[in-house]
């Protein structure tokens, strides 16, 4: 379990897309209660209880959500993300803090879902053929043979709806194991890309073509949705 | 008029099968500036690929809702009780 291996860069300070606005507010929530981490971190090795409750309110919703991606009931999740906790406290005086502790607890808790969800034997995902036919509208020569009908703006007045939300979530589950991991940490939980790459140890190249074929996927499960 | 971006345009070099492909690099901020300001270039010309652009970005707005889901008292109590155990005797726990 030495998941704390090699630090990573963090921030990204490249130029944004011009077109991107709506996700760059979305992408990248280190902290979503907008405690640091560190100063949590010193807290804790000193004893305050305060701290352990803070950091179990920033990431053990997602750290169940990520194990529920591997195995199949809410009890075993928990489990899961249990023993990831206690792995913590029983290594508070060795981590050194190379990697973030998000991204160290992400990686214990996949790691012990997926060796868990293999004994259960859950899940069976689509091929990436079938996906690739689901996207495949176009010519030959590269253009749109059916050009994608007009929804974007009115989705994102009805994005909270519960029932888009269910078949996102309800796709994603679907998904193969590897885009399923990507897509959750990325888009549901905002790690940055290079984050999601310590935490899964893949490739950036990897990182991406997951990623893309995951959001196409979730794409056109939110076009059906919007367009029924 | 309608089937306008069909046929490719003159001043940039990539199809909209390529652009769509760049996609996610592009989100990423993760193209080379050669590849950027290709996609760009297509982009502003073709209202097919910035809409499928702006809908993959409304399926992750809709995806980071899923989030929303607060932490359960119950397994914060667990995870507080590991904690006091874990205080009281490291090693046993």
């Amino acid at each position: 379990m030495n998941a704390d291996s090699a630090g990573w860069g963090g921030g990204d300070m490249r130029r944004k897309p011009p077109v991107s606005s709506v996700q760059d507010q979305h992408r990248a929530r280190p902290s979503p209660s907008g405690l640091d981490e560190q100063s949590l971190l010193m807290r804790l090795r000193d004893g305050d209880e305060a701290a352990f409750a803070d950091l179990v309110g920033m990431y053990h919703p997602a750290m169940v959500r990520l194990a529920l991606l591997h195995v199949r009931s809410r009890a075993v999740a928990e489990e899961v993300a249990q023993e990831a906790w206690l792995g913590l406290l029983r290594g508070l005086d060795r981590f050194e803090g190379r990697s973030s502790l998000r991204t160290w607890l992400f990686r214990i808790v996949i790691n012990r879902a997926i060796s868990t969800g293999i004994r259960e034997q859950v899940h069976v995902p689509v091929t990436d053929d079938e996906l690739e036919l689901r996207d495949g509208r176009f010519s030959q020569d590269g253009w749109w043979v059916t050009p994608p009908a007009h929804w974007a703006d009115e989705v994102l007045d009805r994005m909270t709806a519960p029932a888009l939300v269910a078949q996102v979530r309800r796709a994603i589950a679907e998904l193969p194991a590897l885009q399923r991991n990507v897509v959750t940490l990325r888009d549901v939980d905002g790690l940055t890309a290079a984050e999601v790459c310590k935490v899964l140890d893949i490739s950036e190249v990897n990182q991406r073509v997951q990623l893309h074929r995951a959001r196409t996927r979730i794409r056109s499960t939110v076009e059906q949705e919007v367009l029924q | 008029m309608k089937l306008r971006w069909h046929r490719r345009p003159s001043g940039h070099d990539i199809n909209c099968q390529q652009a769509v492909a760049l996609v996610t690099a592009y989100l990423d901020h993760a193209l080379p500036r050669a590849d950027r300001e290709r996609l760009e270039a297509h982009l502003a010309e073709c209202p097919h690929c910035t809409e499928h652009l702006k809908q993959i970005q409304a399926a992750i707005i809709v995806t980071g809702e899923i989030r929303a889901e607060d932490l359960d008292p119950l397994a914060r109590e667990d995870l507080l009780d590991l904690y006091r155990r874990w205080r009281e005797d490291p090693a046993s726990s």
